[in-house]
């Protein structure tokens, strides 16, 4: 198997144990050298409301601001950081639309949700139809495995507005709130806990809009988990 | 977007587009067949399972860097047209030609005439663009789309000014991956071979520079592109100083036709190599000692002041052979340069001002660079990384200059490969057809390697 991002053949051990007692291994995907280029994000050392790698378990200075703005209760856990090769990687993904790149962290990142506490729904924020049409893929719902989600939210964008992705941070910020609820029985997600998934949290806007959008539908606790921040 | 914009070229759009001033011709991107899918811009064949998006649609992960092709999108082309400006002169360059330059443009010229495929193999440094300029003009006059390709960024880069001065008044468009400029429609234009996949059945003339070098050969998607790039009715020209079997077979069986430049410019032979066998040369190099051979090598070269380039085969070789050579000669000043390095080309222009004596390198400065009086040695010759014609093209980096035509070209080596061989033979190859061809002997035959 060659490494998904350099292209590079794995080298990979097999031990002598594997040989004797058979057991399912683990198709690797990406080599160690790729790897290295990105950073984990330690819970002790990192932001109580958005997760990001700080030096303390303190609210960062955008999450007091949102806590000043916000009345209800949301916070955000996040796997990796957003650093260069981050960038580089979502950009190949998301962007230049390399859907076999979601091989690189679909095992890690799904193990990473199943390790947060038990929720009622696990939901994948969705796509607008534009995108469907251009991109042809959810980045979030190729990011997991084996995890059942339900889509209870939808995404709807005039046509001629910019993603998020190309706005600049105050533009972000003022963006309105695109997202729907969609369920057939508005009773069946009444005073449920839900965790929201995500790729990117960058100014967290979108991820809100989301929680708030759930709230008002009568949700008893709203939280997300990214891959990065 | 244009009209001209889809003269000969695959523009991907959303197969739901509907184009309303003038009507396309749509072409479908790809291939499903009932477990592989094939890509129609790159020819890959492609397992279903591993490129699959949801919803059955497909694409492709092998030509990605130009866009991506999916099932979700459609080509859109338009038959080449030909719809150029004529002009009264095209070629105000006013350099002359040697006779055997002459010689080999008149050939050219003639197979484009014909729409043939032409192979020129003429040796490093023999004044290959300028030979081309005649062959450029007359295409053009004829009011033929003419593409100049190579599969290095950098050649084009420097192909492109070098055109422009040729041909003043003609226009050019240069197409690679970090341009910015957008696509114009020229009857000249200069592309990396990757960008050879956007076209479609475009070009009367193309012609490609340095087939052997990386990624062109062994590369079937950038072979199927020049194939695709090319009209039925054109003529493809090869230009190498190394050319591979394919292509020597192709001259056997009389598909390709061939012209020679065995001369260099200046008329001298191209230096022969010389071999020494060092049989520990890694273990020595790692306990920062020098294999004899090159410890001589690099003692010439201080005593009489020249310049020289050290090849290794990995990169990860580069530090201890610095290390082994700043222990060895602390007055000679060394750097090592690599493809990944972000001071490449700053070094190798300090190798241009003489700031340094020599650089230690890897295959990447095999080709394309010129140093006018410089010596080179290629430690450990017989590594897998060393195709016989990179072997070639390094040791074609001697001698470039008339005021010293001659130069050292050392291969230290554990043993004789098969590649180190072929290198010494195709160099006494081009050598004895240059004699040949003083002589005024035209019987030719082609070497047996």
């Amino acid at each position: 198997m060659d490494c998904l991002l350099c292209h590079r053949q794995i080298r990979e051990s097999w031990p002598l144990g594997f040989l004797m007692l058979p057991q399912k291994k683990r198709v690797t995907t990406t080599c160690s050298d790729c790897l290295v280029a990105f950073h984990k994000i330690d819970r002790e050392m990192s932001c109580e409301g958005c997760g990001r790698q700080q030096n303390s378990r303190k609210l960062c200075q955008d999450c007091l601001k949102w806590q000043a703005k916000t009345t209800y209760d949301f916070s955000n856990r996040a796997l990796f950081q957003y650093d260069e090769a981050m960038k580089t990687y979502m950009h190949d993904y998301k962007f230049q639309g390399n859907y076999q790149l979601r091989h690189v962290f679909d095992v890690t990142f799904s193990h990473f949700i199943g390790m947060q506490t038990e929720v009622d729904f696990l939901v994948a924020l969705p796509i607008d139809r534009q995108t469907w049409q251009t991109r042809g893929f959810n980045q979030v719902t190729g990011l997991l495995t084996e995890l059942s989600t339900t889509d209870l939210l939808v995404m709807d964008r005039q046509k001629k507005e910019k993603r998020q992705s190309q706005k600049k941070r105050r533009e972000r910020l003022k963006t309105s709130n695109h997202f729907q609820i969609d369920v057939e029985c508005p009773e069946q997600i009444k005073n449920k806990s839900i965790l929201l998934l995500d790729d990117v949290y960058t100014t967290g806007r979108t991820l809100r809009h989301a929680a708030e959008t759930l709230y008002a539908a009568g949700c008893r606790k709203v939280d997300s988990v990214t891959l990065c921040r | 977007m244009e009209k001209s914009d889809f003269y000969g070229r695959l523009v991907l759009m959303s197969r739901a587009e509907k184009n309303t001033t003038f009507k396309l011709r749509k072409m479908p991107t790809m291939l499903v067949s009932e477990k592989r899918v094939r890509c129609l811009r790159c020819n890959t064949w492609l397992v279903k399972a591993q490129v699959a998006l949801p919803h059955e649609e497909f694409y492709c992960p092998a030509c990605i860097q130009l866009g991506r092709v999916t099932t979700l999108d459609n080509f859109f082309t338009l038959v080449e047209p030909n719809h150029f400006k004529k002009l009264d002169h095209y070629l105000t360059w006013q350099g002359q030609l040697t006779t055997s330059q002459k010689r080999c443009s008149k050939e050219v010229i003639h197979s484009f005439q014909q729409g043939r495929d032409h192979l020129l193999w003429a040796v490093t440094g023999a004044g290959k663009t300028e030979m081309l300029f005649p062959g450029i003009n007359e295409a053009l006059k004829d009011g033929k789309r003419v593409c100049l390709a190579s599969p290095r960024v950098d050649v084009c880069l420097e192909l492109f000014p070098r055109l422009q001065a040729a041909f003043q008044h003609v226009e050019i468009t240069l197409l690679h991956g970090r341009q910015t400029e957008p696509y114009r429609y020229t009857q000249l234009t200069i592309a990396t071979t990757h960008q050879l996949l956007r076209f479609y059945h475009a070009f009367d003339v193309l012609i490609i520079d340095e087939v052997d070098a990386f990624p062109y050969a062994q590369n079937k998607q950038l072979l199927f592109a020049t194939a695709q790039a090319k009209k039925t009715t054109g003529s493809c020209l090869f230009l190498t100083a190394t050319p591979g079997d394919e292509l020597l077979k192709k001259v056997h069986q009389k598909q390709l036709q061939v012209s020679y430049l065995p001369r260099r410019f200046h008329g001298f032979p191209l230096p022969e190599i010389q071999t020494k066998l060092a049989l520990n040369w890694y273990g020595k190099i790692q306990n920062k000692k020098l294999p004899s051979a090159v410890k001589q090598f690099l003692k010439q070269c201080e005593e009489s002041k020249r310049q020289f380039l050290l090849f290794v085969p990995h990169i990860s070789h580069l530090e201890f052979v610095q290390k082994a050579v700043n222990q060895a000669f602390p007055k000679l000043y060394v750097t090592t340069v690599f493809s990944a390095d972000d001071q490449r080309l700053e070094k190798v222009q300090l190798m241009r001002d003489h700031e340094v004596n020599g650089l230690i390198t890897t295959t990447i400065l095999e080709r394309g660079v010129t140093f006018p009086e410089i010596d080179v040695c290629v430690l450990g010759a017989d590594d897998d990384t060393f195709s016989s014609a990179a072997l070639v093209q390094i040791a074609g980096r001697v001698g470039r200059s008339p005021k010293r035509p001659t130069g050292n070209v050392l291969f230290i080596c554990a043993g004789l490969s098969r590649s180190v061989k072929k290198a010494i033979q195709q160099i006494k190859f081009v050598n004895h057809k240059a004699k040949e061809e003083e002589n005024g002997l035209s019987a030719v035959s082609s070497p047996n390697t």
